[in-house]
């Protein structure tokens, strides 16, 4: 049973085209919107739309190189190739906001380049102390849901953001719930690989049909049989978009179990949840300006906000070490990478810091992986 | 009790067999495309050596790149954490160890006879061993007399270049100039170690310091890395081995915590190396 459900979360569903949802969605004549990083989504669901998170690949690239700079990272150039080749003519529309930089440019160039239907950018400050933050923020959401209004015809309700916001938060919760049968005991109930290829498809997934997905694996792991206490070193994995979970089985095949993470495509999808009370695009603002703290904020004690989650993480999972994996060339992330770096070590947290560029190249990472577990051993 | 290990590195794969009482013998030959025959001639010819048979191995831990390629093996270890057990033994005082392999650099941190923290070279071969064989290779020397010839210049040239293939462009150009081989070789010398000691710098390099792998065996490049480093480094009179040594000194403590539950599991290992020489 469990093995049917894990199968629902093949990694090939991040391409719109192999998407089974995508395919559902577009012959029912509901549109699918494809958005980066922190856009509301509660807003396009509530909308009758469905939000796709583009999630790239790890393929070598073919098209992107005369395109797009080389000192981008794989992951927005991945994206670029993916648009040129044809692979979002499955979407009906992009959704960006600007967040760092990169993303920025990669909305410019994805909007100018490629035959989508229609662009929206979302403005989103980079700075949450400053006391205008939240009512400009605020006005952009709202001006966002004009938008899908036009775009669709309809109104979007209160009462229809309210259910989007209650369906996402369960989405949350339950992939909070998966982290802790995997990390919170003294042995993972799931491989590391399972759940956050889990968290990763979810965010391709129809928040409804995932509630379903995600409930019938936690009831399956919850009827096995508990195997006995592991005393693998137990890994934080620290980073940002984690395109190659194959790092994952990695870890696990060197003698260490992946307990958490603090990816952007991981657990910082979900650790936080949207205010259910109260007006709904006051708590989306709150929600997408104050709780995913992300390194291209430049929000006054951001780094130190960030130590201490990673710390909070590494001693809530009981994680042995922390490895960091962060994409080539992704400034804001490589820019904190010392502060935290030698932080954790004052903390008695041993840290191995490893560069992703697409796909992981297993035979160097092996090496070091090994080495950095045995070290914990 | 005898106790084996096997480093397959990318140039060359080593053996070392122990006892209880210290090395037995070792050996070293060149890693070629197939580990996996390879692994088994390796250790036939050492037990040969040693006047052994495969049995009377109480337990082998294999390291090194190909590790995973040695279908017989007990254990698998890393080669840094090999490395540093190795040099360890033989250098109880070591505090930072410096290997230079065939395809990789690594620095290594010691203190109390545990690793405390490594570094190790990403995705370029600037800083290893296949960076002096392209050179010798182009100016026509043997790989082994490249080091000695450096040591004869009073005047190194100077090289801007550790990327190998950039190297190898300024070798040309230096060449062209009329450059002496011997001053050429003394700067490209003089660069690779700048680059290694830059690298290994980043874990703090504190006496003692010991280099082993391939590259300890280049006397000029370990003059340079010396007058880079700022005193005096050790070399093992067998550079290329302590990995493997390492592996066999994992593998004495491996057996020892071994139950006799997990001899039985053992057994059953050897009998895959029957299905394995079959398939040879």
């Amino acid at each position: 049973m469990l093995e049917n459900h894990l199968q629902s979360y093949d990694i090939s569903c991040t391409s719109p085209s192999l998407n089974p949802f995508v395919r559902k969605w577009r012959e029912q004549n509901r549109g699918v919107l494809g958005y980066l990083c922190n856009v509301p989504k509660e807003i396009i669901y509530a909308a009758g739309l469905l939000p796709f998170r583009l999630l790239g690949d790890t393929k070598p690239l073919k098209e992107a190189y005369a395109h797009f700079p080389s000192v981008f990272c794989h992951y927005s150039r991945s994206l670029v190739d993916l648009g040129i080749q044809g692979d979002f003519q499955h979407l009906d529309g992009i959704i960006s906001i600007n967040m760092c930089d990169t993303i920025v440019h990669l909305a410019n160039a994805m909007q100018t380049s490629l035959d989508v239907p229609c662009f929206y950018f979302i403005n989103r400050p980079h700075d949450n102390g400053v006391p205008a933050a939240h009512a400009f923020f605020r006005q952009e959401i709202n001006k966002f849901k004009q938008f899908l209004e036009t775009h669709t015809g309809k109104s979007i309700t209160d009462l229809s953001l309210a259910r989007s916001i209650r369906a996402y938060n369960q989405n949350r919760s339950l992939l909070k719930e998966l982290y802790a049968l995997r990390g919170e005991g003294d042995t993972p109930l799931l491989p590391g690989i399972a759940v956050n290829t889990i968290a990763y498809v979810s965010q391709v997934m129809p928040p409804d049909d995932n509630i379903q997905l995600l409930s019938g694996i936690i009831d399956d792991v919850c009827k096995q049989s508990k195997p006995t206490a592991s005393k693998r070193p137990r890994i934080h994995i620290s980073g940002s978009m984690l395109q190659d979970l194959s790092l994952i089985s990695l870890v696990e095949k060197c003698g260490g179990i992946v307990v958490s993470d603090d990816l952007c495509s991981g657990l910082r999808l979900f650790w936080e949840q949207v205010n259910e009370n109260g007006d709904p695009l006051d708590s989306l603002t709150d929600y997408y300006l104050n709780k995913m703290p992300c390194p291209a904020m430049h929000s006054k004690g951001i780094e130190e906000q960030r130590l201490a989650d990673i710390i909070r993480l590494v001693r809530h999972y009981r994680a042995d070490g922390v490895v960091f994996c962060l994409q080539k060339y992704c400034d804001t992330h490589q820019f904190d990478l010392p502060y935290l770096e030698s932080c954790l070590k004052k903390e008695g947290i041993p840290v191995l810091n490893l560069e992703v560029d697409g796909a992981i190249n297993p035979e160097q990472l092996r090496t070091r992986l090994q080495a950095f577990i045995e070290i914990l051993s | 009790m005898f106790f084996a290990g096997i480093d397959i590195g990318s140039t060359i794969t080593k053996v070392v067999i122990k006892n209880e009482e210290g090395i037995l013998v070792s050996t070293a030959q060149p890693t070629g495309a197939e580990h996996r025959r390879l692994a088994h001639e390796v250790i036939k010819g050492a037990l040969k050596k040693a006047g052994l048979t495969f049995d009377q191995i109480d337990f082998i831990v294999a390291t090194g790149y190909g590790r995973i390629n040695v279908p017989f093996a007990d254990a698998q270890v890393s080669e840094i954490t090999c490395h540093m057990r190795g040099v360890s033994w033989l250098f109880p005082g070591v505090s930072t160890v410096i290997d230079i392999g065939g395809q990789d650099c690594k620095g290594i941190k010691v203190a109390g006879g545990r690793m405390r923290n490594f570094i190790m070279n990403d995705k370029c071969a600037a800083g290893t061993g296949r960076f002096l064989e392209v050179i010798s290779d182009t100016l026509g020397l043997k790989l082994e007399d490249i080091g000695e010839i450096s040591l004869r210049s009073d005047n190194p040239a100077g090289v801007s270049k550790t990327c190998t293939i950039f190297a190898e462009q300024e070798v040309l150009l230096r060449l062209s100039e009329g450059v002496s081989v011997e001053d050429i070789l003394a700067g490209l010398h003089k660069a690779l170690a700048g680059r290694i000691h830059s690298m290994v710098s980043k874990i703090k390099i504190e006496k003692d310091v010991v280099i082993t792998g391939g590259g300890a065996k280049n006397a000029g490049l370990c003059k340079y890395l010396e007058e880079r480093i700022g005193f005096p480094v050790l070399i093992p009179s067998e550079p290329l081995i302590t990995g493997a040594l390492g592996a066999s000194i994992l593998a004495q403590e491996m057996a020892a915590k071994t139950s006799a539950d997990e001899q039985v599991k053992k057994e059953r290992k050897l009998e895959a190396v029957t299905f394995f020489d079959k398939e040879d």
